[in-house]
């Protein structure tokens, strides 16, 4: 087995294995899904995921850009799964960067109390 | 041999899955990563707590994947659920993360409040203390001047425009001398005690006399009379360093010097009494 990540290797695995049900009349364009996915990006990018979890952010970006290039191709079954993974990617990216956020307020307000105490004892003396 | 003979459905299943090797792996990899990424997330009590929700969301995709796979472990469905289990799972961890430090950052808050309280209470009662200290000292002084003014008056000082002043008469002096009578003691004795008990003030002793005689001559007599005070005074137990002495000789008369009772006002001592700091006023010249 390839030393690629298991994630890349199903993605691409995917791509390749999905013409097999391109043509498939039945499934309606994903327009629904494609406009959360488009949202949960924008989400994620405002709330500083490009800084914060690059690699999650860029993996989205990149299923994005494949699920719509599946859209216009009319592959419209590959498009909503491409889709549905760029939403779980921006939804990973955007937790990622609201804990990063979080875990560094925390630390800065126990640095300003741990100063605050230092201050309230020098003055106690 | 039945082993020989495969099953129809064997034998298809395995044409495909040699067929389908090269195009569609079987998702064991993203099922195991899936499975994995979920145990991790399940097992952390911190993620139980605080991304329940998260967490139910990415089992539920697990237990789709799961399914998939049983029916075909093929099925690129059941890789795709399994990477949307795994992704889910990624959520439910980093959101419980999130919800712990918020949570944390409250608790640190509130202690940062306390502790800012508990200082400016600190410092507000320093303050409070300082005040009242500040509020008794100028009790005391008020009332230690009161208690000058009160000497003063006994003293039948008059207020000036240099501070009080009080005056000892010609008559407390042997006629023509420096030397003073036994009636000049109890004014004495009680401006020592005004000095003992205000020890931040100071005297001068000025000496005059009428325009009879020389002027070299009444200067000095003037002279040599607040000296005399001063050294009564010292008698008493007043410092020397705390009693000026001037002699202005027939200088700042406040009676004519044209009839016997003007004159018998001019011949007289003033004694003035220092501001708080122990300043003394010069005359105007």
């Amino acid at each position: 087995m390839p030393k690629s990540s298991p994630m890349r290797m199903v993605a691409v695995s995917m791509l390749v294995a999905l013409p097999a049900f391109a043509g498939c009349a039945s499934v309606p364009p994903p327009v629904d899904q494609l406009a959360v996915s488009r949202a949960a990006i924008e989400q994620a990018r405002a709330n500083g995921a490009l800084a914060a979890a690059p690699a999650d952010y860029e993996r989205a970006l990149e299923r994005m850009r494949a699920a719509e290039a599946a859209n216009r191709d009319e592959r419209y079954r590959d498009a909503r799964l491409l889709a549905e993974e760029a939403e779980v990617d921006a939804r990973a990216a955007l937790a990622k960067a609201d804990a990063a956020r979080s875990r560094q307020a925390l630390a800065e307000i126990e640095k300003s109390l741990q100063a605050l105490r230092q201050e309230a004892q020098r003055g106690a003396q | 041999m039945r082993t020989k003979i495969m099953k129809p459905a064997l034998a298809a299943t395995f044409l495909a899955a040699i067929a389908a090797c090269q195009t569609v792996p079987p998702q064991n990899a993203a099922m195991q990563n899936a499975r994995s990424v979920y145990q991790t997330a399940s097992a952390n009590p911190a993620v139980v707590r605080y991304a329940p929700i998260e967490l139910e969301q990415a089992r539920t995709s697990l237990e789709r994947a799961e399914s998939e796979y049983r029916d075909d472990p093929r099925s690129e469905a059941a890789g795709h659920l399994a990477y949307l289990a795994a992704r889910r799972a990624e959520v439910a961890t980093a959101r419980a993360s999130q919800r712990a430090a918020d949570e944390r950052i409250e608790a640190v808050s509130a202690e940062r409040e306390r502790v800012l309280l508990a200082a400016r209470t600190r410092e507000a009662e320093r303050a409070r203390q300082q005040a009242a200290v500040q509020e008794t000292l100028a009790r005391e002084a008020h009332g230690r001047a009161q208690d000058l003014q009160r000497q003063m008056q006994e003293l039948q000082a008059r207020e000036s425009s240099r501070g009080m002043v009080v005056t000892l008469q010609d008559v407390v002096f042997d006629t023509g001398s420096a030397t003073l009578r036994p009636g000049a003691y109890r004014t004495l004795q009680q401006l020592a005690t005004v000095l003992r008990q205000h020890p931040e003030r100071r005297l001068r002793v000025e000496g005059f006399t009428d325009s009879q005689g020389s002027e070299e001559y009444n200067r000095s007599l003037s002279e040599r009379r607040a000296t005399a005070v001063r050294d009564a005074l010292v008698g008493l137990g007043v410092a020397p360093d705390r009693v000026e002495v001037r002699g202005f000789g027939e200088a700042f008369p406040v009676a004519s010097n044209e009839n016997a009772a003007g004159r018998q006002l001019n011949r007289r001592v003033e004694i003035l009494l220092s501001d708080p700091s122990g300043r003394l006023a010069e005359r105007g010249m």
